[in-house]
């Protein structure tokens, strides 16, 4: 009986799961990660997760700071304006009342948050994730 | 590579022009088809009187009417003293100030009209 290299096929069957999908069976419905972005200080700790069936998953890995309406634009364009949006505010510094966390206006490429509290109108930080259809 | 207002991407725009963006007040708008535009957040409208009026009650309530509930109750408790009465007129008067300093009212001459008018009907 030949001498099987047990340890040679799983990297290779690992690199091959890792690197090369493009023999992925979509009718098997099964959806694959064609492109991402980790979270870094040089994105603005933005990310994503682009799938072969076109959808689309990003957010933010840190807290948005802003005051009044803050505009966020996407990194990966959406296909139209139709798609989830969730919005977390930050307290961790407890206390305030009349607390406001909504978004408006979405378009394909972004949308507006406006986070605060109080009748003062305090800033709040916020977090954000998007996920749907994409433009391409 | 570098981004700024009225920059016109092909087809796609890169995750970093989002970035820059949501770094520099600016947004990315769909102009057509198949092309996006970089642009500055036009400046958010100013407060309505409606919306200033709305601001001042809530600030009233939070800030100023628990002075008066201390002053109710030292009251009733016979603890309430002439210093006392000096030091809340004068808490009332700054907070009061102040919030109608936090929350102008518009300077649009239809509104400094309607507070002449509301100025004069006081005065009579």
């Amino acid at each position: 009986m030949p001498d099987i290299d047990f340890g040679r096929i799983s990297e290779s069957l690992n690199e091959k799961s890792d690197r090369d999908l493009r023999n992925v069976d979509t009718t098997a419905k099964a959806d694959a990660v064609i492109d991402f972005q980790l979270p870094t200080a040089d994105n603005g700790y933005t990310w994503y997760r682009k799938y072969k069936s076109g959808w689309v998953e990003q957010g933010v890995a840190q807290r948005v700071t802003g005051g009044g309406a803050v505009s966020v634009v996407l990194p990966v364009p959406m296909a139209d304006a139709n798609y989830t949006i969730l919005i977390s505010q930050n307290n961790s510094d407890g206390g305030g009342v009349y607390f406001q966390c909504q978004y408006h206006t979405p378009t394909a490429t972004g949308f507006t948050v406006i986070s605060q509290y109080g009748s003062s109108r305090t800033s709040r930080p916020f977090m954000w994730y998007v996920c749907g259809l994409s433009a391409n | 590579m570098e981004y700024y207002i009225g920059q016109i991407f092909e087809g796609k725009y890169p995750p970093m022009a989002a970035v820059w963006c949501n770094q520099n007040n600016a947004y990315i708008e769909k102009i057509d088809g198949n092309r996006y535009e970089i642009k500055a957040v036009p400046p958010a409208p100013a407060p309505t009187k409606e919306e200033q009026e709305q601001a001042r009650a809530n600030a009233y309530a939070s800030e100023i009417d628990p002075l008066h509930a201390r002053k109710a109750r030292k009251t009733i408790l016979g603890e309430w003293t002439e210093e006392d009465e000096a030091e809340y007129v004068a808490k009332v008067k700054e907070l009061s100030a102040e919030i109608a300093e936090r929350y102008p009212y518009p300077t649009d001459p239809i509104f400094e009209e309607e507070s002449a008018q509301e100025q004069s009907k006081e005065g009579e």
